[in-house]
């Protein structure tokens, strides 16, 4: 399998909600890819647009109040946003899951662990749900579930949360789908557990090839198991690449600022650093790049047009009028 | 070793609480906080860290006497007041005051912020008149990174990290001498934690304040306190210096811990280890050292007793049997 082809191609995304306050400009031009079987991470502040952009690609957005104004998905050359509702129950689950921030919310309370994993396999599998029950334990071994026939049995609020969220993660892969979107997947756990739920991800990976998207407001964890980063701020992905490039020369200067605002883990500081003010209202969001109002590199410029996404250095994506380490382009 | 007493003492501090357990409604009684003692020096900036369900927020509001302890006892400036009630409790709360996770349910959405600022003045007939009590109320505003035209709105008309500057305000227009932070920026985005991290940190300069800093981010409590208590379920594992606590972790708890903190430095990944088993119930723990069923280090003695809290190198107490 060629490694350099793109799984997930997302063009000019652009999305708005409609409020009683007025519209949303929640995503407004999203440009960004997936190599197969990498781990892409998506990071953001609250309000940034990645679970948007998560909940785009798989069709769950609720439409209304969401609209989607412009741009294409391509998942292996196809547009998601052009199929039908049929055809995207084929593909969710059978070739795109995702998996949710809490796992509670995401299982169905009533039913127990093997009635909904073996009704996800028969549906999909086309098989009748005793033949799906093997299935079902192999998905969860997988994941390393201890005793998987006696957690079969359960109920959602029988189990820890490390456990459920490793149901999730059985569930999301039990048909061997090509590409896993988890939405802030760890959010809800401890951090000893945040580390088995990273490590299964990172396997899952080795074995099954999977393409995985990452979201997460975590820069750790990021850096921990992914192989790139979009990072994005109010709408726009302000910069994309390995993460290599964008920890270690970042040009953005939103994500400058954001990686010198987390407290160090292996060394002692006096003072973070800070980025003044607060993320924008996406109702009316500041004119131009919507991070000029709080950026200290500020050009005239930047309040008049918006910063396109461009490929500054090789494999190395920023929307900045003012980019750093390479002054203006 | 320092002479002068300690500004908070605790001794054998226990907290049980009733839960019912299972179908047939069976009541049973858990050990939230188990015994645990531990003293803080005026000035000092003390992180309690540990996961969820591990004590560290129950052992917090009895510090503020939001919670009575079923067992144990406190001492604030060498005065037990483990016990207090009516008026003698009101003085102490003048003195200890606390700042909670989420300042969106921790301020009343129908006072203004003058309001909220105002309450604990009246309470403890601090200021005269009303112009006095707005004197009051600027400065403190000022301190915290707030502007005067503030006092008259509402909390839903700031962002989450103006809130927390406002609970902070709170909280120290008593000028107390001891505050209780309850993860005081787990509910805020990365950019926002950083303001709130850098106030927190010049307060405790500019007034002279003791905290303790209760986390689950060991990164936070690394920046802010200069010393940190490891609490695993309901117990003290390891107590350390900063400094002492990130060179050199003795108990396999706190190694556990700082082995599983994602790292935001691609170029030194973790191992994430697969470990097996999440934490025991506090229903049912284990016999011996809550521990053993994670622990890479177990032998059989670990089986049998709860390993005591003790000083293994000057300064540095662990309870593990294995160090």
């Amino acid at each position: 399998m060629n490694n350099d082809e793109k799984i997930l191609e997302i063009k000019n995304l652009k999305v708005y909600f409609d409020t009683e306050e007025g519209t949303v400009k929640a995503l407004e031009n999203v440009n960004l890819f997936l190599k197969r079987s990498e781990i892409l991470g998506v990071i953001g502040e609250t309000g940034s647009g990645k679970s948007v952009t998560a909940y785009t690609i798989t069709r769950l957005l609720p439409q209304p109040p969401g609209r989607i104004l412009n741009g294409k998905v391509l998942f292996n050359g196809e547009d998601l946003l052009q199929k039908s509702e049929d055809e995207m129950l084929n593909i969710r689950g059978r070739q795109i899951s995702m998996i949710f921030q809490e796992p509670m919310t995401a299982l169905n309370p009533v039913f127990t662990v093997q009635e909904q994993m073996t009704d996800v396999i028969s549906h999909h599998e086309k098989i009748s749900k005793k033949q799906a029950i093997p299935k079902a334990i192999r998905a969860l071994e997988l994941v390393k579930i201890p005793d998987p026939e006696l957690v079969m049995k359960k109920y959602p609020h029988e189990l820890s949360g490390g456990m459920r969220q490793r149901v999730m993660i059985a569930l999301a892969l039990s048909c061997e789908p090509e590409l896993l979107i988890a939405d802030e997947p760890t959010t809800a756990l401890d951090v000893t557990v945040q580390a088995q739920i990273l490590a299964l991800i990172l396997e899952m990976r080795e074995r099954l090839g999977l393409s995985v998207i990452l979201i997460t407001h975590n820069f750790g964890i990021v850096a921990e198991i992914c192989d790139s980063v979009a990072v994005m701020y109010a709408g726009n992905i302000v910069e994309f690449s390995s993460i290599f490039n964008v920890f270690e020369n970042p040009l953005h200067p939103y994500t400058d600022g954001l990686l010198k605002a987390i407290p160090p883990l292996d060394e002692d500081v006096e003072n973070l650093n800070v980025i003044p003010g607060v993320v924008p209202n996406l109702i009316s969001p500041p004119s131009g790049c919507r991070f000029h109002p709080r950026c200290y590199r500020k050009l005239d410029v930047c309040e008049k047009e918006i910063p396109e996404l461009i490929e500054l250095s090789p494999g190395h994506f920023v929307a900045c009028h003012n980019p750093l380490g390479g002054g203006s382009k | 070793m320092k002479q002068e007493i300690p500004l908070l003492k605790v001794e054998n501090l226990l907290k049980e609480f009733s839960v019912v357990k299972g179908f047939w409604a069976k009541k049973a009684r858990i050990k939230a906080v188990n015994n645990i003692s531990f003293s803080i020096d005026e000035g000092e900036a003390v992180g309690l860290v540990g996961e969820s369900g591990c004590g560290k927020t129950t052992t917090g509001r009895m510090l503020v006497k939001l919670l009575e302890p079923t067992a144990g006892k406190i001492f604030f400036s060498g005065e037990d007041i483990s016990n207090l009630k009516g008026s003698k409790l009101k003085t102490i709360r003048r003195e200890i005051q606390m700042v909670f996770q989420d300042p969106f349910s921790s301020l009343n959405p129908r006072m203004t912020v003058y309001d909220i600022l105002k309450r604990p003045l009246e309470i403890f007939k601090v200021a005269k008149g009303s112009d006095e009590k707005k004197q009051i109320a600027l400065e403190i505003l000022q301190d915290v990174g707030l502007k005067p035209e503030h006092l008259t709105r509402y909390p839903h008309e700031f962002s989450g990290g103006q809130r927390q500057r406002i609970a902070i305000a709170r909280a120290l227009i008593l000028k107390p001498r001891f505050i209780v932070l309850d993860e005081p920026t787990s509910a805020l985005d990365v950019s926002v934690q950083a303001q709130i991290l850098n106030l927190l940190k010049n307060l405790r300069k500019e007034h002279s304040l003791t905290y303790l800093l209760i986390s689950h981010d060991l990164s936070v409590v690394r920046f802010l306190a200069n010393r940190i208590m490891v609490m695993y379920m309901g117990k003290l594992v390891e107590v350390a210096s900063t400094s002492e606590l990130f060179r050199e972790p003795l108990h396999p708890y706190t190694r556990l811990l700082m082995g599983s903190i994602p790292n935001p430095n691609p170029r030194h990944r973790k191992k994430l280890k697969m470990i097996e088993g999440d934490i025991p119930s506090l229903l049912n723990p284990p016999p011996g050292c809550f521990f053993a069923p994670r622990c890479p280090l177990k032998t059989s003695e670990c089986d049998k007793a709860f390993p005591e809290l003790r000083e293994v190198k000057e300064g540095h107490l662990a309870a593990c049997f294995k160090i």
